[in-house]
C-alpha cells in the first residue's frame, strides 16, 4: 500500500496549551484569594463581586473548566491525531472549539462574580452559557468522531476509548443537570426541586469529577506516560477491564455526596456500595500507569515529565482510595461538611490534574518547538515546590476537618454541646487555614516558574505548526487475526464502542434517578410545607446570588450533635418547592435549614446588623460583610414572572397570584421594616436586606407551624 | 540524596501540627478510659516504646553503616548518601531521648493531649523508619550476595510477590507483547494482578452483603433508627450522670447568687454570648437588638426566676434564643444573677426602656441605693468568706 503524506495540526494544540497555562495561573490565583479570605476576611474588601461566595465558584469553574478543560483539549488534539495517523478532520471546527471555549470562560468571568448563577455547584453558569457549552461540546465531539472515522489506524487505542466515553457522558450529564426554566436572560430556576434536584446535581457533580477530571486524564496518561518513558503499557487486558468497569460503576456513586441527608436510604446505599466497588477500577488505571514505568525508573530521576506524572498517578491512587473510604457512612459522618473534603479534592486537583497537566506541557513544548527544555533545574524546582505545596495544602486541611468535626460532635457529661457556639469551631481553624494558603501559594510559585520555563523553551526553539507525517490508508477489507482477543473487534468499530459506552454510563443514572422522580413514597409530603411568599422567594434569589451555599448548608443530618445544635433533622418533604435545592456541601458557617425555627430564631434586627457587619453580632466571625444589601433596592420587575415560572415548575401558587405578588411582597416588607423601626433601625421596605431577612426567618418554620400555634 | 531534608522537614511539620491543636482530648481520653491506664502510665509506655524503637534504629543503622563502609559496591555518591541517611536517622533518634531527658517531667505528663499526640506520631514515624531501614538492609545484603555470584534464595516474600502480582519479568516481556503499536506505543498483555482482582471481587461481595444487610434482611439500622438509638443512649447516659450530681437547678428551686465569683463567672458568660445583642454593659444601645437589661422595665418579667426562664427557654417569637441546650443550669443561673446585679447601673448610651415597670416583692428603693446595697451585700458575703 502506498504511503500518504499529511500534516499534524500543532497550531490548535499550541492555542489550547497557552490557554491551559494562562487559566491555570489565573484560576489558582483566584483560589488563593478565596483561601486568604478565610484567614483575613477583610480581603473581600466589602465589595460584592469579591466576596467569598462569588469568588469560590469562580475558582472551581476556572480550574475545572478553564484550566483542566483546556488541558483536555490540548492533550486530546495532540494525541488523537497521532494515534489515528491523521490530521484533525476539520481545522475550522478545531478553531471554533478553541475560540468558543475561551468565550465561554470569559462569559463565566463576566457572570459569576456579578451574581449570575444557578446556585448548583460546578454547574453555576446560567442557561445561555449552558446552551453554548452544549453546542461547543458537540463541535468537539463531531470533530473527534469524524477524525476517528477518517483514521489510518485500524484499531483505536485505549486513550481514545476514554476520550469517547468522556465526550458522551459529559454531554449527558451536562444536558440533564442543566434542565432549567429561564425567567430572564440571565436568571433561571432548576427544573427539579429539593431531593430530586440534589440527586441530579450530585449525579452530575460527582461524574463531572469522573468524566471531566478523570477519564480524559486517564486517556492522556495512556498516551503521554508510555511516550515519555518509552516503555510498553503494562497490561492490555487490565486496560479493557478497568475501562469498562470504571465507566459503568462511576456513574452510580453520586449519592455518596448525600449520605445522611433526606435522600432515600436505598439511593444512599447504592452510592456507598458502588463507591467501594470503584476502588479496583480506579486502581487499575493507576497500576497500568505506574507499572508501565517498570524498567524505566532510572529515567524518572532525570525526566521532569515523568517525575510529574509519577506524582500525578500516585495522587490519583491516593484520592481514589480515599474517596470510597469517605463514602462509607461512618466515615462520611465525620468528613462531610468539613475541610476533609477540601483536602481530598485538592489531592486530586493539585496532584492528579495539576501535575499530569504540567508533565504533559513539559513533554509537548520541547516536542512542538523542536528543542530541549530550557532549564531542567527550574523544572525540578517546580516539581519539588509543587509537591511540597500539595503537602502543605492537604495536611492542614485534614487536620482542620478532623478538628472541626470532633468539636461539632463533642458533648459535655451533662448532655450539652461542648462547643455550642459554632464560631468557636471556626476560629479554632485559623492557623490551619493560614498554612493551607501558604501551601497553595508555593504551589502557584511553582506553576509560575514552570510557565516561565516553558516560555523560554518555546523562545529558543521554532514552532512546527504543521508536523509532516506519512502512513498508509486503511485497506478496504480487514481480515481478522487468528485467535485475537474479542475486544479487538470493538476497537475496529469505534462507533459501536461509543454506543456501548453510552449504555454503560446510562444504567446507573437511570436506576437511581427515575424512581426518585416517580415513586411518591421516596418524598413523603408534609402538609404544613407551603410555597415561599414573593418576598421570601426574592430573598432566596439573593441568597443564591450571593453564593451563601458555599459556606452554609441547609441539611440537618439525623445526628444528636446536629439536632441539638440546629433542631429537628431535615425531611425530604420540606424541600419540595426548592428550585434549586440549597443543601450545600461545606459548613464554614453553621447550617441554616432551621435559621428561622424556634431554636435558632433571632430578631430581624439581629439579621440586619449581622449582614451589615457580621462581627457586631458574632465577634470574631470570618463571614464577609454585605453592606450593599442594605443600600440596594430590591428589583421587583421580575417578581410576577418568577411566580409564574415557579407555577410552571409545579409550585402551587393560585392562578393569577402573580398579579398581586408585588403587593403581597410590599405588605410583608412593610411588616419587617416596621419591626426594624421599633428597634430603632430606619430602612425602607424596598431594600434587598428586607427580602433576605424574610427568607432567613422562613427557613425551617413550616414543620413547626402546628407546634408554634400550640405554644402560643 | 537531595530529597532527605525534605522528608525530615515533613516529619517535623507533622509534629509541629500535632502540637498546634490542644483540643483533641477525646482520643487520649478514650484510650485512658477504655484501658483503665493512668495518664502517667500511658505516657511512660509510649516513651519506653519510643526509646526501644530508637535503639533498634541505631543498631540497624550501624549495621548498614558497617556494611556500606566495607562493601566495594558502595563508593562515591552512594556511600555519601548512605552516610547521610544514617546521620539523619541518628539526629532523629536524638529527638525522643531529649524529650525523655527533659527535666520538667511532670509538666510534660500533665499536658497529656498534646504530648499524647506528639508521642504517638513520633512512635509511628520511628516504626516507619525502622521498617524502612530493615528493608534497605535486606536489599543491600541481596545486592552483595548477587555481586558475589550467589543465586538469590526463593524466600516466602518473593514467592508471595509472584503469586500476588503474576507479572512477566521485564527480561521476558516479549512473550506478552501485543502485535500492534500506536504512534510507537506498544502494549504488553500481562495478566490482571491477582491481588487487584481479588480486591475487586471482595468489594463486589462487600456491596452485595451491604445491600442485603440494610435493605433485604433488615439487620442493619438505617439512619433514622440509628439516630433514635443514639438519642436514647445519650438520654440514658445523661440521666445516669445527673443522678450522681446534686439536685439540678431549675426555675422552681433556684436562688439568686450573690457571691463575687459566681457573678464574675456570670459576667464572662454574658460577655461571650449575650453582649452581641444586649451590649457589653447590658444596657444594649439605641437601635440595639435586645432590650436594655439594666433598667427597671422588663418584657418577660424581672424576677430572678423570670430572667432564668427567659434565658433557658428563650422567646422564639421575639428572637430571644433558648440557651438550655448550650449552657448548663448553673451557668444560666450565674448569668441571670449577674443580670440582676447590673440593675440600675445606668450605662451610657443605653436603650430606651421596653416592657413593663417591674417591682420586686421587697419595697422598691431608689436606683442608686439599690446599687449601693448590692455592693454592700457583696462586701459582706466576701468578708464572710
Amino acid at each position: 500500500m502506498e504511503l500518504e503524506k499529511f500534516n499534524y495540526d500543532n497550531g490548535i494544540v499550541r492555542k489550547f496549551l497557552i490557554a491551559t497555562a494562562i487559566f491555570g495561573v489565573v484560576g489558582m490565583l483566584v483560589g488563593l484569594l478565596a483561601a486568604l479570605q478565610l484567614v483575613f476576611p477583610s480581603l473581600g474588601f466589602a465589595t460584592d463581586f469579591l466576596t467569598f461566595g462569588r469568588i469560590r465558584p469562580l475558582h472551581t469553574n476556572a480550574v475545572i473548566f478553564a484550566f483542566v478543560g483546556n488541558g483536555i483539549f490540548c492533550g486530546v488534539y495532540y494525541s488523537l491525531q497521532r494515534l489515528l495517523k491523521t490530521r484533525m478532520w476539520s481545522d475550522l471546527l478545531s478553531n471554533i472549539n478553541f475560540w468558543g471555549w475561551q468565550i465561554i470562560i470569559v462569559a463565566a468571568v463576566l457572570t459569576l462574580p456579578f451574581g449570575y448563577t444557578t446556585g448548583k455547584e460546578y454547574a453555576e453558569l446560567e442557561w445561555p452559557i449552558d446552551i453554548a457549552i452544549t453546542l461547543l461540546w458537540v463541535v468537539f465531539g463531531l470533530n473527534m468522531i469524524m477524525t476517528i472515522i477518517n483514521r489510518r489506524e485500524r484499531h483505536i487505542y485505549v486513550a481514545i476509548w476514554f476520550y469517547l466515553a468522556t465526550f458522551v457522558t459529559v454531554a449527558i450529564l451536562h444536558i440533564f443537570n442543566s434542565f432549567e426554566l429561564p425567567v430572564s436572560f440571565l436568571k433561571s430556576y432548576s427544573w427539579y426541586a429539593g431531593v430530586q434536584d440534589a440527586l441530579v446535581q450530585w449525579w452530575y457533580g460527582h461524574n463531572a469529577v469522573a468524566f471531566f477530571l478523570t477519564t480524559p486524564y486517564l486517556g492522556l496518561m495512556y498516551y503521554f506516560v508510555p511516550k515519555a518513558a518509552n516503555r510498553p503499557v503494562y497490561s492490555y487486558r487490565l486496560s479493557i477491564i478497568h475501562f469498562w468497569a470504571l465507566i459503568f460503576i462511576y456513574i452510580w456513586a453520586g449519592p455518596h455526596h448525600l449520605l445522611y441527608t433526606a435522600l432515600p436510604d436505598w439511593a444512599q446505599s447504592l452510592g456507598v456500595v458502588f463507591s467501594i466497588m470503584l476502588i479496583a477500577p480506579s486502581w487499575g488505571g493507576m497500576l497500568n500507569g505506574l507499572l508501565t514505568l517498570r524498567g524505566a525508573w532510572d529515567k524518572v530521576r532525570d525526566s521532569a515529565v515523568l517525575k510529574f506524572m509519577v506524582v500525578a498517578i500516585t495522587c490519583y491512587g491516593m484520592s481514589t482510595f480515599e474517596g470510597p473510604m469517605m463514602s462509607l457512612k461512618n466515615v462520611n459522618a465525620i468528613s462531610h461538611f468539613t475541610d476533609w473534603t477540601i483536602a481530598h479534592v485538592h489531592i486530586g486537583g493539585l496532584g492528579w490534574n495539576g501535575f499530569l497537566t504540567f508533565g504533559m506541557l513539559y513533554f509537548l513544548v520541547p516536542k512542538m518547538w523542536g528543542t530541549k527544555l530550557y532549564s531542567t533545574k527550574m523544572a525540578n524546582f517546580h516539581f519539588w515546590i509543587g509537591t511540597l505545596g500539595i503537602v502543605f495544602y492537604a495536611i492542614p486541611m485534614y487536620w482542620a476537618g478532623f478538628t472541626q468535626s470532633l468539636m461539632w460532635k463533642e458533648f459535655t457529661q451533662d448532655g450539652l454541646l461542648a462547643y455550642p457556639n459554632f464560631l468557636e469551631t471556626v476560629t479554632q481553624l485559623a492557623p490551619m487555614y493560614a498554612m493551607r494558603a501558604f501551601g497553595g501559594a508555593i504551589y502557584i510559585v511553582g506553576v509560575i516558574v514552570g510557565v516561565y520555563n516553558l516560555i523560554l523553551t518555546a523562545r529558543q526553539g521554532s514552532f512546527i505548526k504543521d508536523e509532516a507525517a506519512e502512513a498508509a490508508p486503511l485497506a478496504p477489507v480487514y481480515t481478522r487475526h487468528k485467535g485475537e482477543y474479542w475486544h479487538r473487534a470493538l476497537e475496529r468499530k469505534p462507533m459501536v464502542l461509543m454506543v456501548l459506552a453510552i449504555v454503560a454510563v446510562s444504567i446507573g443514572g437511570l436506576i437511581e434517578i427515575i424512581p426518585t422522580m416517580l415513586v411518591k413514597s421516596n418524598i413523603p409530603t408534609i402538609s404544613s410545607v407551603k410555597p415561599y411568599t414573593p418576598l421570601e422567594l426574592e430573598g432566596r434569589d439573593i441568597y443564591i446570588r450571593e453564593g451563601c451555599y458555599n459556606c452554609h448548608s441547609q441539611m440537618i443530618r439525623p445526628f444528636r450533635s446536629e439536632t441539638e445544635r440546629y433542631g429537628e433533622y431535615s425531611k425530604a418533604g420540606e424541600f419540595v418547592y426548592d428550585h434549586p435545592f440549597q443543601w450545600g456541601s461545606k459548613r464554614t458557617g453553621p447550617d441554616l435549614a432551621r435559621e428561622g425555627g424556634s431554636k435558632l430564631r433571632k430578631p430581624n434586627s439581629w439579621h440586619y446588623n449581622h449582614m451589615y457587619d457580621p462581627t457586631t453580632m458574632s465577634p470574631g466571625s470570618i463571614m464577609p460583610p454585605y453592606p450593599w444589601l442594605i443600600e440596594d433596592d430590591l428589583d421587583m420587575s421580575m417578581t410576577a414572572d418568577k411566580i409564574s415560572a415557579m407555577r410552571t415548575l409545579g409550585v402551587p401558587y393560585p392562578e393569577g397570584f402573580e398579579e398581586t405578588a408585588v403587593a403581597d411582597l410590599q405588605a410583608q416588607a412593610q411588616e419587617i421594616t416596621d419591626d426594624l423601626a421599633e428597634t430603632g433601625i430606619e430602612t425602607a421596605p424596598n431594600k434587598e436586606i428586607i427580602a433576605l431577612i424574610a427568607y432567613l426567618q422562613r427557613l425551617g418554620r413550616d414543620i413547626e407551624t402546628t407546634e408554634v400555634a400550640e405554644s402560643n | 540524596m537531595k530529597t532527605f531534608p525534605i522528608k525530615r522537614g515533613l516529619a517535623l511539620m507533622v509534629l509541629a501540627i500535632a502540637g498546634l491543636y490542644p483540643g483533641t482530648a477525646s482520643a487520649a481520653n478514650t484510650l485512658v478510659k477504655s484501658t483503665g491506664l493512668e495518664d502517667e502510665t500511658l505516657f511512660m509506655i509510649l516513651v519506653i516504646i519510643a526509646i526501644f524503637q530508637s535503639l533498634a534504629i541505631v543498631v540497624i543503622a550501624n549495621v548498614i553503616k558497617a556494611v556500606v563502609s566495607k562493601s566495594s559496591l558502595w563508593s562515591g555518591t552512594a556511600g555519601k548518601a548512605g552516610a547521610a541517611v544514617v546521620t539523619g536517622l541518628l539526629l532523629m533518634v536524638s529527638l525522643p531521648s531529649q524529650a525523655a531527658e527533659t527535666p520538667d517531667f511532670d509538666a510534660l505528663v500533665t499536658m497529656n493531649d498534646t504530648a499524647f499526640i506528639a508521642l504517638v506520631t513520633l512512635n509511628l514515624f520511628l516504626f516507619a523508619a525502622f521498617i524502612y531501614l530493615v528493608t534497605k538492609l535486606n536489599g543491600l545484603l541481596n545486592m552483595i550476595r548477587q555481586a558475589n555470584g550467589y543465586e538469590l534464595p526463593e524466600t516466602f516474600i518473593t514467592k508471595l510477590n509472584e503469586m500476588l502480582t503474576d507479572t512477566v519479568p521485564i527480561e521476558r516481556e516479549e512473550e506478552v507483547e501485543m502485535d500492534h503499536e500506536y504512534d510507537g506505543i506498544r502494549e504488553l498483555d500481562n495478566n490482571l494482578p491477582p491481588w487487584w482482582l481479588w480486591g475487586f471481587y471482595f468489594t463486589i461481595v462487600f456491596g452485595v452483603v451491604y445491600l442485603i444487610n440494610f435493605h433485604i434482611s433488615g439487620t442493619g439500622d438505617l439512619q433514622i433508627a440509628e439516630y433514635e438509638q443514639e438519642m436514647e443512649a445519650a438520654e440514658l447516659a445523661k440521666k445516669e450522670f445527673l443522678a450522681t450530681q446534686e439536685n439540678a437547678i431549675d426555675e422552681n428551686n433556684l436562688e439568686l447568687l450573690t457571691d463575687a465569683s459566681a457573678l464574675a463567672a456570670g459576667e464572662s458568660t454574658f460577655k461571650l454570648y449575650c453582649a452581641p445583642c444586649h451590649g457589653e454593659s447590658g444596657g444594649s444601645n439605641p437601635g440595639g437588638v435586645g432590650p436594655n437589661l439594666t433598667d427597671d422595665y422588663w418584657i418577660h418579667g424581672g424576677g430572678i426566676a423570670d430572667v432564668f426562664k427567659t434565658i433557658k427557654y428563650g422567646v422564639p417569637e421575639k428572637g430571644m434564643v433558648s440557651w438550655q441546650a448550650q449552657l448548663s443550669p448553673n451557668k444560666m443561673l450565674q448569668v441571670a444573677s449577674y443580670i440582676k446585679s447590673i440593675r440600675g447601673t445606668n450605662p451610657e448610651n443605653a436603650k430606651e426602656p421596653q416592657g413593663e415597670l417591674w417591682e420586686e416583692a421587697v419595697p422598691e428603693a431608689p436606683a442608686e441605693e439599690a446599687v449601693d446595697s448590692a455592693a454592700v451585700e457583696l462586701e459582706i458575703t466576701m468578708a464572710e468568706e
